[in-house]
């Protein structure tokens, strides 16, 4: 058993989760290229403390092929080809940070994890639960996806550029019917299992994992704030 | 072991399940009609420590007797509900469902949701979080549970890289760590394969061991043919008929059929593999030389030659010469990591057919050939050998 090894991981959810935010508030606030910096550096920080060492390397090679297109390449192009150069180098360098920190929140803290800590926060039942089912989700959905997929190929309407451009709407329409249903009866099941173990939001309860806030995460929310502030007010 | 009827020989005590004239039915949705009950006239008595089978056709109402007693219905459900049900002397329809689940724990049919956490110690400690166990207490409790259980090996995994049975196991694991009085289970031999079944047949018997009630919905039923105590027949809302270990393994075959019901015993079930027309089956990771279906004397609809396939390195597929004739349905059955996962959409892909079988998946003519897939093991998409 290794709830030990748990409180060994070294950020605590609620410092990702606050990186999460200023990500999210200072993508759709307008950045100037410091600010860019600054965020792509607090998230790079995050996953190398979370020890995802690839994913820097990726995003970090990412962005500066992205920041470099667009610097260089935009500007040289007309009409169509500009605005899929745009689309590339301006709006996925955005959304690069966005999904690097989801990806985090996600992958590297467990749902438990995140019902911890919002309950030693004495957040109400109506906030911890939406949350827990959203990272709850995420593996699901993935699941349905890859389910869904690979029986529409075995139907010869596998996931491929030609087929969505040949007939989209035909694609569309296998693909999110069977995975919404699929979806839905997850969100059916799911609730009555929950509820028949006995979880009640209104109900007083413990947590196994011992999550707590230690210096590096309020070092954490302190850069969150400070970037999320900066985006906002500049 | 043979088992025996227990109910001679429990002392006379007070029922751990009961139920006085129960009558239930769903409210109807968005609909004027009056509903169609699904429960009528249920009367049930189950002591301390019995392990009681419902069986029984699909929609004959076993799922909603279960769910009476674990609260679902009414709490979670709604319907028009009649009667009386206690469990542990708990009337569950006036309690609240926290305070049901203290006595009742549930596995439900389908691993993949009736988890809540993505982590297989979190789930383990769910039930007990909801109990407001203190941590050293919960640490201790889910210690036990896993020497007892023999789940050391699942503890601190992600749950969606482990198979079905390997999620029962969880399941099973995480109402055993409650310590519930009552154990409630629907279907939870479906999506698993041996392996996974005989697992949970040493679950079932762990639980049974450390004198738990244990109400168990199945339709396979011959894994709990030393484990079950009673057996009870539900047709069309009513508990129809009751059957001691002994009287339904007695039950001549063409009864069983008429009631629905599968082999209930092992020996059943080996004779009904013999009497199937099937010669051979793919079991072995290196493939067999050849396979033909007997008797039918009928042209080939698919047929492949030299089929291999391989992730990297590892080769999980390696047919000589497969020759299924039209019109023929074939099941890919075998145990853990044999290929059938494999072999099963391949033919799709591209392999010579003949003309007739162009478009395979569509019903058209009786001539087509179907190659269905069956007992793979549903809990598990990694690309993982199956």
């Amino acid at each position: 058993m290794n709830a030990q090894n748990r409180e060994r991981t070294i950020l605590d959810p609620r410092s990702k989760l606050a990186v999460f935010i200023a990500a999210c508030f200072s993508t759709f606030s307008g950045m100037s290229y410091v600010q860019e910096f600054a965020l792509l550096l607090l998230t790079c920080i995050t996953m190398l403390l979370c020890k995802k060492w690839r994913w820097v390397a990726t995003v970090c090679v990412l962005y500066v092929l992205l920041f470099l297109g667009d610097v260089f390449v935009v500007g040289r192009l007309s009409g169509v080809a500009q605005y899929v150069a745009l689309l590339l180098c301006h709006i996925t360098r955005f959304l690069l940070p966005l999904f690097s920190t989801f990806y985090v929140v996600t992958k590297t803290s467990a749902v438990g994890e995140y019902i911890s800590a919002f309950m030693a926060m004495h957040m109400p039942g109506e906030v911890v639960i939406p949350v827990a089912v959203m990272f709850r989700f995420v593996p699901t959905v993935q699941e349905e996806w890859q389910t869904v997929t690979q029986a529409m190929k075995l139907r010869g309407m596998a996931l491929t550029w030609r087929n969505m451009v040949r007939r989209p709407l035909f694609m569309l329409e296998n693909m999110l019917v069977p995975f919404l249903m699929q979806c839905s009866l997850v969100v059916d099941e799911m609730p009555a299992a929950v509820m028949a173990r006995g979880f009640d939001k209104d109900r007083p309860r413990t947590s196994y994992l011992a999550v707590r806030m230690r210096g590096i995460d309020w070092l954490m929310v302190a850069a969150s704030l400070l970037i999320t502030v900066w985006n906002l007010a500049l | 072991m043979i088992c025996k009827s227990m109910r001679k020989k429990l002392p006379v005590a007070v029922p751990s399940v009961q139920m006085k004239q129960v009558s239930f039915a769903y409210e109807p949705e968005g609909t004027n009609e009056a509903p169609a009950p699904v429960l009528q006239n249920v009367d049930l008595s189950v002591r301390q420590g019995e392990c009681v089978v419902l069986c029984g056709r699909s929609g004959c109402g076993k799922t909603t007797l279960l769910r009476l007693v674990n609260g679902l219905v009414p709490h979670f459900y709604q319907g028009t509900l009649t009667g009386e049900i206690r469990a542990n002397g708990l009337n569950t329809a006036e309690s609240d469902l926290p305070e049901i689940s203290r006595i009742v724990g549930s596995v439900f049919q389908n691993p993949r949701t009736q988890f809540f956490h993505t982590d297989t110690t979190g789930e383990m400690a769910f039930n007990l979080e909801n109990q407001a166990m203190p941590r050293e207490q919960m640490q201790q409790r889910l210690h036990e549970t896993a020497d007892q259980l023999e789940l050391g090996d699942l503890m601190d995994r992600n749950i969606f890289e482990l198979s079905g049975g390997e999620k029962q196991q969880i399941a099973c694991g995480s109402v055993y760590a409650s310590m519930p009085d009552v154990v409630v289970m629907d279907e939870p031999s479906s999506n698993l394969d041996m392996p996974g079944i005989r697992k949970l047949q040493n679950n079932i018997r762990a639980m049974k061991e450390a004198g738990k009630t244990i109400l168990i919905s199945e339709h396979r039923l011959w894994y709990l043919e030393q484990i079950a105590d009673l057996y009870l027949y539900v047709e069309n809302g009513r508990i129809a008929r009751e059957f001691s270990p002994g009287e339904i393994v007695r039950m001549s075959s063409k009864e069983r059929e008429a009631m629905g019901l599968r082999a209930v015993s092992l020996a059943q079930l080996r004779t009904a593999c013999i009497e199937s027309m099937v010669e051979r089956e793919w079991n072995h990771p290196a493939g067999i030389p050849e396979c033909h279906l007997a008797g039918t004397g009928k042209e080939n609809g698919l047929e492949a030659h030299g089929l291999t396939f391989s992730f990297g390195e590892r080769q999980v597929l390696n047919v000589r010469h497969l020759a299924i004739p039209k019109g023929a349905i074939v099941a890919v059955i075998g145990g853990k990591r044999c290929g059938k996962i494999y072999a099963e959409p391949l033919p799709c892909r591209g392999i010579e057919t003949s003309r007739n079988d162009k478009d395979r998946w569509q019903n058209s003519s009786s001539q087509k050939t179907l190659a269905a897939g069956l007992s793979c093991d549903a809990g598990s998409r990694t690309p993982d050998v199956q």
